[in-house]
């Protein structure tokens, strides 16, 4: 054998070995996950959905990752991300994610209630299109579920199975919600 | 007025304690500044201190004997304003000496560093909404990490040996529409401290606004 290709052997092996060691997870070539680019809402869509149902859509994602965001219309630092979070979720659709809100002016009301009308019409004033769960239902199930801390606001990326691969409580930016899903994707299997 | 920036410089200090940057850094710091989170049955930091809007300073370890009720809480988040009235009536129902209620303002975004009295916001509101809590100013976080608490409201009970005995939210009505059914977790509380009982709801998850913090940069 060609000392040169037996050194060039025991480097692989070696290599291997490494990855190995460390888990799968010494894969720098490994291409993201994602999946066909879905559409973005082209206009504010809102339902209003109980624990159940929220529970129930949630375990069964569209796409290998779901990115969702907790907001609500009283919460300020919400509402000035969600601009930010818009642009996100048109990039990230582009790369097969699925996007979701959920605002919690039902479950976490503050003074007067806030319903699916008055949340259209908060969204339609900021000129701000996206996509809207009313989540009507426990707020520790959902936060159980979301694994989230309770403090709005909070984005979590979920697998298809509605598993959170990655979680971020408080406001972010453009760069700050990307960078989270890149996070998710480095947890993915 | 020149007292209240030396106050806010002086916060940090009068922690008398290292400070606790690292429970967001690797976990890697050296041990002398690894300070571990405060757990329910557990004596909490006596040394902690932090300057009132009445102009003193507020140490834990002056109110041994008492039941201390600690709501981080802010001017502007909605759902701590929602709790107002239920703890004025809470201050009023319990004598000073028995229990006592501190209210701290956490927030970096509720403390105007650039004024001459950078609490202004906060005072402003407390005489609008009548808060009869203990306002205190906790610049920099440094109190709200040691507590690691999370939102506004977020609720801390010590007994009358400063052992952390509740922490959580104010009560299990966030919809404010279970009436007489709803679990009073703070009320309870007192009532069972004072009376020497075991509380019963030790730990319920808070709900609320994100504690603004200061960027920290270094972990």
């Amino acid at each position: 054998m060609h000392p040169l290709s037996k050194g060039a052997r025991r480097g692989l092996l070696a290599g291997l070995l490494i990855a190995t060691a460390t888990g799968c997870g010494n894969q720098p070539e490994r291409r993201p996950e994602t999946g066909p680019a879905r559409e973005y809402p082209a206009a504010i869509e809102i339902e209003t959905l109980d624990g159940e149902a929220t529970a129930a859509r949630l375990a069964e994602r569209p796409a290998p990752t779901t990115i969702v965001n907790l907001w609500a219309t009283w919460c300020p630092p919400c509402v000035a991300e969600l601009p930010d979070f818009e642009r996100a979720g048109r990039l990230l659709a582009a790369r097969g994610v699925d996007v979701l809100t959920l605002s919690m002016d039902v479950s976490l009301p503050s003074g007067e209630p806030v319903d699916a009308d008055g949340v259209r019409r908060f969204l339609t004033d900021r000129q701000l299109v996206l996509p809207v769960w009313l989540y009507d239902g426990d707020l520790n199930d959902l936060a159980d579920r979301l694994s989230w801390g309770g403090a709005l606001p909070y984005t979590a990326i979920l697998d298809q199975s509605g598993r959170v691969l990655a979680g971020h409580q408080g406001a972010m930016d453009l760069d700050g919600f990307l960078a989270l899903h890149e996070e998710a994707l480095t947890k993915k299997r | 007025m020149r007292t209240s920036s030396l106050l806010i410089a002086a916060a940090a200090l009068l922690i008398g304690a290292p400070t606790t940057w690292s429970q967001t850094a690797s976990g890697k710091a050296s041990s002398a500044q690894v300070q571990k989170p405060f757990e329910i049955g557990k004596p909490v930091d006596a040394r902690i201190a932090l300057p009132g809007l009445d102009g003193k300073t507020h140490r834990l370890a002056d109110l041994r004997g008492k039941v201390v009720v600690i709501d981080f809480w802010s001017i502007n988040c909605p759902v701590s304003q929602r709790y107002e009235d239920k703890l004025k009536k809470l201050v009023a129902k319990y004598p000073a000496k028995d229990v006592v209620f501190l209210a701290i303002a956490s927030n970096r975004t509720e403390i105007d560093t650039a004024a001459e009295d950078p609490y202004h916001q906060i005072r402003k509101y407390v005489k609008k909404q009548g808060v009869t809590m203990n306002v205190l100013v906790d610049a920099g976080n440094v109190v709200a990490d040691r507590f690691e608490a999370q939102t506004t409201p977020h609720v801390f009970i010590l007994d009358q040996k400063l052992n952390l005995a509740y922490e959580g939210s104010v009560d299990n009505d966030q919809r404010g529409q279970l009436g007489d059914e709803a679990i009073d977790f703070v009320g309870d509380a007192i009532e069972a401290l004072l009376a020497g009982k075991p509380v019963e709801h030790k730990k319920t998850r808070p709900f609320g606004c994100s504690i603004k913090r200061i960027k920290k940069t270094n972990g």
